[in-house]
């Protein structure tokens, strides 16, 4: 890969995850730049990526056109990348309530787990009715 | 010894207790009480989940996968690391459609309370004369005052969570007189903006809960969500972790754990069980137990099953109700909907439920049509409970990029309900045994054969209607039905209750016409679905089993 070729397949990583995961989501969890690095650097992400790329090099489509008709085709280096970096977002927990914007619990009064948690009232007379 | 002694495998005790659920325990506990000697039989295990691992927390929940074979739907349950659990999850075979029936259960000490919610409401008092009043099905021989005392011990023994009498007084309709433990769980956010869309439709009234509703750290509950398979702080009741403690130490109780009765045996002439056998799993010879009084305490369906098969084996009828058995066989309907709001509703905080409609009961005499309840979730499970759980599955839908992602964002909006219907139980309702099926013991697996009567009919038509209405609602984005079914976990019927022999198995105490020394407990006895959960009548149906004059105990510790 020439040098000029080699900066054209990184910004076309950068292409690829931008149509997979929108600019929008990558502002509020930039972790997700770092799952793709990772996929990027599995045996099979790299090679299905190169594939991409010079698949991307060959016709006149933007690159982000490619991706999307990649996907709308089933071309299965494209599928891959994606079907790859979706299981890796879907067991990153943490990235997904960064996405929501909060704990699954955050505001549950009644866990004590979580900070700023409250409880209801004792029972009436103060006394458990159960087992007299 | 002699010779005879050591090949006497035979096991005595005053009390056969078959089946270590709810009431099997409670059974075990009352006998205890009274004096008597007890034996436990257990199919299961004792099944602890790892309470120190959260992760485990959002696992640990059964489903029934289906399979299709011989023209039946099969169900087999599933469990996330089942073989490292259990050895011996439930199955069934479902008959053709309208209905199907999954059973979400597993064999252990416990029963289905291990992984009961902690519902607590009780029957309506027309719930008992559905055919007096409603014009369908059958009057239970007992009404809702007869039992109305044994609900209030219940509800005490269980430390039921609900609405006080002030706050109940403010309620468009709530029938019963409680005196609950402790307060109600407060309404959540999602559920008063969602009464709010509701308007005059319905009204959401606070439920009873088997949970105690005290300060987390004096052990109520800490809103983990975790409910129906593990409790964080053990604030729900849970047969295994409530009843059996105080009994498990007791010389005069014995617990035969992964042993199942493989047959009954009786004497129609005697009118009286006189035995039973059971085998142990992985031990090759059977062996009889002994009992002066048994009680049946397994599932409905288990119970039936375990009839069923110890008539194939003898070929004899289990007495004058033998044609009833597994007959008038029924659960709960249910309709579950999506429900998308137009604004944030914050799901999935605090207990699974809080809220449900229970005015479209009320129905006007000679309805001919049961009631609806809805009942709301505060999350969409049918998506998983988890924001990464719903990324899971719309990426497994096909969905991806800024669709993808906007799709997530629902996950504020999104809940879910059902419409929780009664079903009217007929004779062609019914168990049998699968001709083909057996399980690890070699019990044939049972076969449920559901159809829709005309009430039902009727009824389902009710709770489109109002599902229907509750969707254009214009506070809702979006609201479409995500699936139907009987409600597995509510067996109801199949040994009903009633005066004689002639038209069903047990009497008004739960004690068998044909033996006199046999008690069914649990949700057989049911004579009619009513729209609730049907637990806390169970065990209200329980304790008046054993103040039963006839049985003679005392000092019946609940």
């Amino acid at each position: 890969m020439s040098p000029f070729e080699a900066e054209l397949y990184t910004e076309y990583q950068a292409v690829l995850l931008e149509v997979l995961v929108p600019y929008w989501v990558q502002k509020r969890i930039p972790e997700v730049r770092l799952v793709w690095r990772e996929v990027l650097a599995t045996k099979d992400g790299a090679r299905s990526c190169e594939a991409a790329f010079t698949r991307a090099l060959r016709v006149r489509r933007s690159a982000g056109e490619t991706v999307r008709m990649g996907i709308a085709k089933a071309d299965p280096a494209i599928l891959s990348l994606k079907k790859a970096l979706y299981n890796r977002l879907g067991r990153r927990h943490d990235l997904m309530t960064a996405f929501i914007g909060r704990t699954a619990t955050v505001g549950n009064e009644q866990c004590p787990y979580w900070p700023d948690f409250a409880y209801t009232e004792p029972p009436r007379g103060g006394n458990v009715k159960a087992g007299r | 010894l002699t010779r005879d002694d050591r090949n006497d495998r035979t096991r005595r005790a005053d009390v056969c207790v078959i089946g270590g659920g709810l009431t099997g325990l409670m059974t075990a506990k009352a006998a205890l009480a009274a004096g008597k000697s007890v034996i436990v039989v257990e199919r299961g295990r004792e099944y602890l989940p790892q309470s120190q691992d959260r992760k485990t927390w959002w696992k640990e929940a059964v489903v029934a996968g289906p399979e299709e074979a011989d023209g039946y739907r099969h169900y087999r349950n599933t469990f996330d690391e089942a073989a490292k659990h259990f050895d011996d999850l439930v199955e069934n075979e479902s008959g053709p459609p309208p209905w199907n029936f999954a059973y979400n259960m597993w064999y252990g000490i416990g029963g289905a309370s291990q992984m009961w919610s902690g519902l607590s409401w009780r029957l309506t008092p027309g719930d008992f004369r559905t055919a007096s009043q409603y014009g369908y099905g059958t009057d239970w021989p007992i009404g809702y005052d007869d039992l109305a005392p044994f609900y209030s011990r219940a509800e005490h023994f269980l430390e039921v969570s609900g609405p006080a009498p002030e706050v109940r007084a403010g309620y468009r309709y709530w029938p019963w007189d409680n005196d609950f433990t402790y307060p109600h769980f407060p309404l959540s956010y999602l559920d008063r903006r969602f009464q709010e869309a509701l308007g005059d439709l319905g009204e959401l009234v606070a439920q009873p809960h088997a949970v105690r509703n005290k300060p987390a750290d004096e052990g109520g509950c800490v809103g983990a969500k975790t409910c129906v398979k593990f409790c964080a702080s053990k604030a729900i009741f849970k047969g295994n972790e409530r009843i059996l403690p105080d009994i498990m130490f007791d010389p005069n109780l014995e617990i035969l754990f992964n042993t199942a009765v493989t047959r009954l045996d009786w004497s129609n002439a005697e009118g009286r069980i006189t035995g039973l056998q059971a085998v142990t799993h992985g031990e090759d010879a059977p062996f009889v137990i002994e009992a002066e009084t048994y009680f049946l305490c397994g599932n409905t369906f288990e119970n039936i099953r375990l009839i069923q098969h110890s008539e194939a084996r003898h070929g004899r009828p289990f007495g004058a109700a033998s044609p009833l058995v597994g007959r008038y066989f029924s659960s709960h309907g249910a309709v579950t909907y999506t429900v998308v709001m137009a604004e944030d509703v914050y799901p999935a905080r605090g207990r699974p439920t809080h809220a449900s409609v229970i005015e479209w009961v009320n129905r006007p005499d000679g309805a001919q049509r049961g009631g609806v309840t809805m009942e709301v979730w505060n999350s969409d499970f049918t998506m998983g409970y988890a924001p990464w759980q719903h990324f899971q599955a719309h990426a497994a839908q096909g969905h991806w990029g800024g669709h993808l992602f906007n799709l997530l964002e629902s996950y504020e909006r999104r809940f879910c309900i059902s419409m929780i219907f009664e079903t009217e139980m007929t004779a062609d309702k019914r168990v049998t045994l699968s001709p083909a099926r057996v399980d690890k013991f070699g019990i044939p697996v049972g076969r449920v054969d559901l159809g829709q009567s005309a009430v039902d009919a009727a009824t389902l038509a009710q709770a489109e209607a109002l599902a229907a209405r509750i969707g254009a609602r214009p506070q809702l984005a979006d609201f479409f039905e995500n699936g139907r079914g009987i409600n597995g976990n509510h067996p109801l019927g199949g040994l009903r209750m009633s005066d004689s022999a002639a038209t069903g198995v047990v009497n008004a105490r739960c004690r068998s016409h044909d033996f006199a020394n046999l008690y069914i407990l649990g949700g057989g006895a049911f004579c009619s679905t009513g729209s609730f959960n049907p637990t806390l009548t169970i065990m209200a149906l329980a304790i008046r089993a054993f103040e039963d004059p006839d049985l003679g105990w005392a000092d019946v510790p609940f």
